[in-house]
């Protein structure tokens, strides 16, 4: 977590992580090299290896893209959330290997600079002298960015919002890549296996993406109505919440995890961690604290602290509990401020 | 994430999704004929026999 400046927080985990993941780059560039060799075998091992750390981080993209709304519909991919910036550190890192191949044999040599090469050798807008390259170009500058900013130094000085709006620059990048990809190589691949991966790729990434928006739509809708700021909300009957199970709800706009525990406490604070606005109503209590399903975070249900020596605080809100029913006050406390909880009749 | 940012991305994916597929329909429509297609027999030319 935050309480000092780490080039890596290794733990064991990550660790795990990192090595299924680079056993796993290395058996797909040994077969992927060995079957070019022995089905091609007039292709040299530059361009083999080109075209095999393009397919690994086009596969790697869709997979990257894939994560965050499986984990919403299931938490099983959970997981593979915790260590995913890896994942697209190690995805630009094959597709800038990919492009300084694709510089070094198709633009080195000319008269004219490799760079400006790239963007001059197809800038037509048929379908044969289409400029792919630059679509590559634009999507590789977008990468590096998001590679270059990757890091929690980053995350804690732009603050989680900025740097999650800065992040979804992956979406364009995507797009520039497919078409990089429909317009380049496809168009003179042999082969429709290829094809029908990207559209496949496409097709479930896209709908993976459209469905889980649909699907927590409901989650954004505002309980509070048209009550003014500062009242309370009737959020739901006590008898909803489970204990030691966060309840996701939305007042003011903004979401919140309502949970019961202590046997009889109700308390309510901010569902959104401040690590990387993970939702930390879909999270579990552990250890006294509310903990968010993506990273780990955790924080103090009654004043929205991460215990020591961490330092991150989420806003709390006022609660109460009358007739059986769950009050919350539609507008939040500063992160950190204590709130007695409330709390519930045992029977 | 938060309201803002799920209404982003919601509302890009809307943009997005439709457009990344009609890019890449295209490509795959006006590209070169498949080479498995070429060695196709035309079916109209030898569909009859006394041609």
């Amino acid at each position: 977590m935050s309480v000092s400046y780490k080039a890596v927080d290794w733990n064991a985990f990550k660790k795990r992580y990192d090595k299924v993941l680079i056993c796993g780059l290395v058996f797909f560039f040994t077969a992927f090299i060995t079957a070019g060799i022995l089905l091609h075998p007039n292709l040299t091992i530059e361009i083999l290896l080109m075209r095999a750390s393009a397919l690994a981080a086009i596969l790697l993209l869709h997979l990257i893209l894939a994560i965050g709304p499986l984990a919403r519909i299931n938490r099983m991919w959970i997981p593979l959330l915790y260590n995913r910036r890896h994942l697209g550190v190690t995805m630009f890192l094959l597709a800038l290997t990919h492009s300084m191949l694709a510089i070094l044999t198709y633009h080195v040599g000319g008269g004219v600079h490799p760079v400006v090469s790239v963007f001059t050798t197809d800038a037509g807008f048929r379908m044969s002298s289409f400029p792919f390259q630059a679509f590559g170009f634009a999507a590789l500058v977008i990468l590096f960015i998001m590679a270059a900013t990757s890091h929690d130094f980053w995350l804690k000085n732009l603050t989680a919002p900025v740097w999650k709006t800065l992040h979804m620059g992956v979406y364009f990048a995507y797009a520039l890549l497919i078409v990089h990809v429909a317009f380049g190589i496809l168009q003179s691949e042999t082969s429709p296996v290829y094809s029908l991966l990207l559209v496949s790729g496409v097709i479930a990434v896209s709908g993976l993406h459209l469905f889980s928006g649909w699907s927590q739509r409901n989650l954004d809708n505002d309980v509070s109505g048209n009550e003014e700021n500062g009242e309370y909300i009737a959020v739901c009957p006590v008898s909803d919440l489970t204990e030691n199970v966060p309840l996701g709800a939305n007042i003011g706009g903004e979401r919140v995890a309502i949970l019961l525990y202590d046997r009889d406490k109700v308390s309510c604070v901010s569902g959104v961690c401040q690590h990387q606005n993970g939702p930390l109503a879909e999270g579990q209590f552990k250890f006294g604290c509310l903990t968010c399903p993506w990273h780990g975070y955790q924080y103090k249900p009654h004043d929205g602290t991460s215990p020591e020596p961490f330092t991150e605080k989420i806003p709390t809100f006022d609660i109460k509990i009358v007739n059986g029913e769950v009050l919350v006050r539609n507008r939040p406390n500063p992160p950190g401020t204590p709130v007695e909880a409330a709390r519930i009749t045992l029977n | 994430m938060q309201r803002p940012q799920r209404i982003l991305h919601r509302k890009l994916w809307l943009i997005l999704a439709p457009v990344i597929i009609a890019v890449l329909v295209s490509a795959l429509l006006n590209r070169p004929e498949w080479p498995v297609m070429k060695t196709l027999p035309n079916v109209e030319f030898n569909s009859h026999p006394a041609r």
